[in-house]
């Protein structure tokens, strides 16, 4: 199936919708200028990628759905969408609404615009809405969703700007990324992409505007915040897209880099691609809009999507701006320049980075590039492995102190439950085989513990000298980071947000990933809640390990799927209904560690021995506004209870 | 290799501005294979083991009494362990492994110094060097991180405190990749150093040296090597020493001097007419145009910052290591070159 | 022992067991500070701390001695805990 980008929405500090952006783009505008809407006097630095308003008073809660809202409503209305109940939404926020969960802005947008399909957030930093991208056209391929709003937001925030700032990473001019003065400049808004099948974009009488070919996805397992210096981590992501997309290095034309502007990133991210692209990266132009609108964060994928899209449209490239003489080792040819450079793009590649060491490249094609769309067979998928740990000191029996000195209870806890999955499969920790698995996390919220922690150190500091170390395990993907980081996961990594049941959500599209994508065969789906806003429940992580393509297993995964209430009728449903029902989410838990599906799962798992029926379907729907997520797992054989399995790993 | 005092001197001042290249004959190193290779390494060394992929320790090895008679670094490469570094002539090290192994590991050693050479290169511009003579990946290596090469195996460490890097290659080649080096570092003014230049460089920046301070008889904490050991291990040749020694205390360690004059080995060190201890190495310094050394100071005399000692009724003053601020400190590969020092 | 000695080795003994104290605790080290010796590297090797942990320590020190660390400073002051207990020192007196 051909995937097609049908509609571009953005905002943010250079426009207020595509038109103006590009309008600026054009003209050599750059939207970076001194932030107002929070004191930057105690700062070293007062710039930023800041929207214009003048409501200094409106809540960060208002800002954000604001800034979502124009850019949704443009893409919507660009893609001629008249119905929005066909939509379906995949948000990328790295913060969301600080300290609230992060699912919040979804919900809040979805609701304003009455979609009635699919709600799921991602919240992996810097790449989150590069994730939400690929997560869309997975819903699309998979059949889930006829039409996907694809994209994200996120508000510079002053505790943001204070928490970049204390890690010395923001220059005191606008971000010259790749070029002579080191550092980032933060910046905020929303983009959205509309993508659906080229067949209903026919269907509906509607033109792409340009072709999504692929992506790829890889973690670090390098540092928490720096990402790995040899960029081993964006190349892996970088041939993991072309895979997807079924090209050659040869194939793309034009890169636009995440290019922060920090000496680390530049570095990291110049080595990685002449690793993937070999000789071919010294002929590619490769620049970075975040020197015209800054780190937009959460909203950067998109909106760096919607740039180079745009660009594409126009048959330029965008330049750099801002660039004056060149770092040593960085691209041959960075776009330096003001005005867009004429150029003819057919292929081009998006890369973002975020902290925790995860890593997204994207290809988009021009619309009218004639390509055979690569067919994928499914992989049969098998659980060999699971865990459930209640216990935040459970990983000190496996790792060294040293290893968990900075870490925080969620880290723990779902460091816990890998290390559980990990032993109970035999697989021995950062082995060659840890290499290739990835990791998918449901999640909802930060670490309690961390947010007091950075609160606690701006109230008897002072803003300048918040903890910088509270502040690094301020995104959601913290704990998920941690754990490539200890076990050496360097495949795909996400954490993902959505009711009724994040680890269910996370499980549906690890799942989906696993057996139709064959840049890894491991994956480990897991959730983790420190349940401090909880009433009776603790804290906990529950997890299990996939393989897929191993067809001697007992145990399959062998359906996954997603309904609203108006779906009652669609074919994949009534498969649901044929089945026997199994464990449902529902009955006495200790701890549902942020997903009763997984338990209710996993506790399937354990019982399947001692029952004769061999299909099983775990399904959440708690709440019928939210959507229902259904699995289903079959025993192939009956076995010998699980062998006392050596633990390689003590 | 013996060099000339001009030559040597050459060595040293590239190793302190530009780069130098050094055939270390004296490095050793072990490659270790084996499913419970780790599980081994775990055993014998006092250090944690829980590598990354390509990540390097810095460690010990000590004897039932806690003195050190390896300085070795433990590596990580994939699923292989090497152990790198320098021990004492009169241990061999694969017997010592095996007669502290444990419950019989799953294991071999490969002793590498039998087919493979080590060329060092150390000074703030190596890292420069490396990515034109051997490639650009080398500029992706943190500091204590070793890679597989085509051409043979890279560590970057180094005890002078500039960027160093150990390159071993197949002994067959040691020739053709000097000369490589060689004519690569013609335009970095590279120059060949040796032992004695090397020696004066890992004095100054207060670093370990077996055939140095490592020939009396000290124990980590009076060596001030407490940091090569983990404090959450417990079971490891010499732990019971060292459990021993926390819990009588020790009251005496090295100190790092400077001095105007020269003075020798195990001159005593006075404070007023009382002896508070000796000089346990000492060399001049060309960067502070003074002697540099470490001395053996006993409690509570054993502090930095104390302008009040003498050595052979001259004066000497203790100093916080390292005695000199590194130019690689200053350097950063993300943004200088040595043909853009001048500016930076 | 002259009293002057005395006096600068009682400064030097208790400034350092307050710098250990701090870097033990702004860092969740699990160690005593007799575990850690004066002349212990803090980044590469040694400690090997990272880029996020001096940053805590600058702002530690900072906060704690009520003093103002530049980037420059910081980078020659923070190679050991002696060189830290140097700084501290140099700026205590240069306050008087």
């Amino acid at each position: 199936m051909k995937v097609v980008i049908t509609g571009l929405g953005a905002y943010c500090a250079l426009g207020s919708c595509v038109k103006e952006l590009w309008d600026a783009i054009e003209e050599g505008k750059c939207g970076i200028g001194p932030i107002k809407r929070f004191d930057t006097a105690l700062f070293d630095t007062g710039i930023g990628g800041v929207i214009p308003g003048d409501d200094n008073s409106e809540s960060d809660e208002k800002r954000l759905l604001s800034y979502a809202l124009k850019a949704a409503n443009e893409a919507l209305n660009n893609a001629h969408i008249s119905d929005n109940s066909i939509v379906s939404l995949v948000l990328g926020t790295s913060n969301g609404i600080m300290g609230r969960d992060i699912n919040e802005i979804s919900y809040n947008l979805a609701d304003e615009l009455n979609l009635g399909g699919f709600i799921i957030t991602v919240s992996t930093a810097c790449t989150s809405s590069s994730h939400a991208i690929g997560f869309a056209a997975d819903l699309l391929h998979r059949g889930s969703a006829r039409v996907v709003i694809a994209g994200g937001a996120d508000l510079l925030t002053r505790d943001v700007f204070a928490g970049f700032h204390s890690l010395g990473l923001l220059s005191k001019t606008p971000c010259s990324p790749f070029s002579s003065s080191p550092g980032t400049t933060l910046g905020e808004g929303a983009a959205f992409l509309v993508m659906e099948s080229e067949e209903t974009s026919r269907h509906r009488g509607v033109h792409a505007q340009a072709l999504f070919m692929g992506y790829g996805i890889s973690a670090d397992a390098f540092h928490d915040t720096r990402p790995d210096p040899g960029g081993s981590g964006i190349s892996r992501a970088i041939i993991n897209a072309l895979g997807s997309s079924g090209l050659k290095p040869g194939d793309i034309d034009y890169i636009n880099a995440h290019g922060t502007g920090t000496a680390a990133n530049d570095s990291s991210e110049w080595r990685g691609i002449q690793s993937a692209l070999s000789d071919h990266s010294n002929k590619l132009p490769i620049s970075s809009s975040k020197s015209y609108y800054g780190h937009t964060q959460g909203a950067a994928g998109a909106l760096e999507a919607i740039t180079t899209i745009t660009a594409m449209q126009h048959n330029v490239i965008p330049p750099t701006l801002n660039y004056t003489r060149p770092r040593p080792f960085s691209p041959v040819d960075p776009v330096a320049g003001t005005r867009p450079r004429p150029y003819n793009t057919r292929f081009a590649l998006s890369t973002n980075s975020g902290f925790g060491g995860v890593n997204t490249a994207l290809v988009f094609g021009r619309k009218d590039e004639a390509y055979k769309p690569l067919s994928t067979t499914q992989r049969s998928l098998s659980v060999v492995g699971y865990g459930l740990n209640l216990e935040e000191d459970y990983i000190n029996r496996f790792i060294p102190y040293d290893d968990l000195r900075s870490t925080d209870m969620s880290a723990k806890l779902l460091a816990g439950v890998v290390a559980m999955i990990l032993n109970d499969a035999g697989i021995e920790f950062r082995s060659d085989e840890c290499d290739k698995i990835g990791l998918f996390v449901g999640q909802d919220h930060l670490s309690d513990e961390s947010l007091k922690a950075l609160d606690k150190s701006i109230s008897e500091r002072g803003i300048r000298h918040l903890s910088a170390s509270a502040f690094t395990r301020l995104v959601i993907n913290y704990p998920a980071g941690v754990c490539c980081r200890l076990f050496g996961f360097k495949g795909p990594v996400a954490a993902i947000s959505a009711k009724p049941d994040s680890g269910m959500a996370a499980l549906y599209l690890g799942a989906d990933n696993l057996a139709r994508r064959n840049d890894t065969d491991l994956m480990i789906i897991a959730s983790v809640d420190d349940h401090k806003h909880g009433k009776d429940k603790s804290a906990g992580a529950v997890g299990l390990l996939l393989r897929a393509g191993d067809e001697r297993s007992p145990i399959r995964l062998t359906g996954w799927s997603l309904s609203r209430k108006s779906d009652k009728g669609t074919e994949e449903a009534l498969k649901m209904d044929d089945l026997k029902p199994g464990n449902t989410a529902s009955g006495p838990l200790i701890s549902s560690a942020g997903s009763p599906g997984l338990c209710a799962l996993i506790d399937t798992i354990k019982n399947i021995n001692h029952t004769d029926q061999n299909s099983f379907l775990i399904r959440s729907e708690k709440d019928l506004n939210y959507m229902g997520i259904d699995i289903i797992i079959e025993k192939k054989y009956q076995y010998a209870n699980r062998p006392e399995r050596k633990n390689r790993n003590t | 290799m013996l060099m000339t005092e001009p030559e040597s001197h050459k060595g040293y001042l590239a190793i302190r501005n530009s780069v130098a290249l050094e055939d270390e004959t004296d490095m050793r190193c072990l490659l270790i294979r084996g499913r419970e290779a780790f599980k081994l390494l775990d055993h014998i060394c006092p250090c944690n083991v829980f590598l990354q992929n390509g990540e390097m320790k810095h460690t010990l090895l000590l004897d039932d009494n806690a003195v050190p008679f390896a300085d070795v670094y433990v590596c990580r490469n994939r699923e292989d362990a090497y152990l790198l570094g320098y021990w004492l002539k009169s241990v061999d090290l694969i017997d010592w492994i095996k007669q502290n192994q444990g419950s019989s590991p799953d294991y071999s050693v490969i002793d590498l110094t039998k087919s493979d050479c080590i060329l060092t290169l150390n000074g703030p511009y190596a890292w420069e060097l490396c990515a034109k003579a051997i490639g650009p990946e080398i500029l992706g290596m943190p500091y204590l991180s070793m890679m597989s090469l085509n051409s043979g195996t890279i560590f970057r460490a180094g005890v002078t405190g500039e960027y160093g890097y150990h390159l071993m290659v197949p002994k067959e080649q040691k020739n053709d990749w000097i000369e490589n080096l060689i004519n690569t570092g013609i335009s970095f003014d590279l120059a060949i150093a040796d032992r004695r230049a090397r020696d004066q460089s890992s004095l100054e920046n207060f670093f370990f040296d077996l055939d140095r301070e490592g020939q009396y008889q000290l124990t980590p904490p009076e060596l001030q090597l407490q940091w090569r050991l983990s404090r959450q291990k417990s079971e490891y040749p010499g732990s019971r020493a060292m459990q021993n020694l926390r819990e009588k205390g020790w009251d005496r360690r090295l100190t790092c001097f400077v001095t105007k004059n020269s003075a020798s080995v195990n001159d005593e060190i006075f404070f007023e007419n009382e002896s508070v201890g000796q000089v346990l190495s000492i060399g001049y310094s060309p960067v502070r145009k003074e002697f540099v050394g470490k001395a053996l100071i006993r409690r509570p005399f054993w502090h930095a910052g104390l302008k009040c000692f003498m050595v052979n009724d001259q004066e000497l003053e203790t100093i916080s290591a390292p005695a000199i601020d590194n130019r690689s400190i200053h350097v950063n590969p993300n943004i200088h070159s040595y043909f853009t020092r001048k500016e930076n | 022992m002259q009293t002057d000695l005395k006096g600068r080795i009682e400064i030097r003994e208790s400034t350092l067991l307050n710098v250990l104290e701090i870097l033990i605790s702004a860092l969740n080290m699990k160690m005593q500070p007799g575990d850690l010796d004066p002349d212990t590297p803090l980044f590469g090797s040694g400690l090997g701390l990272d880029s996020v942990d001096a940053v805590v320590i600058i702002v530690e020190l900072e906060s704690r001695f009520s003093l103002r660390i530049s980037e420059e400073e910081g980078r020659r002051a923070l190679r050991t805990v002696n060189t830290i207990v140097d700084l501290i020192l140099s700026k205590e007196y240069a306050n008087d």
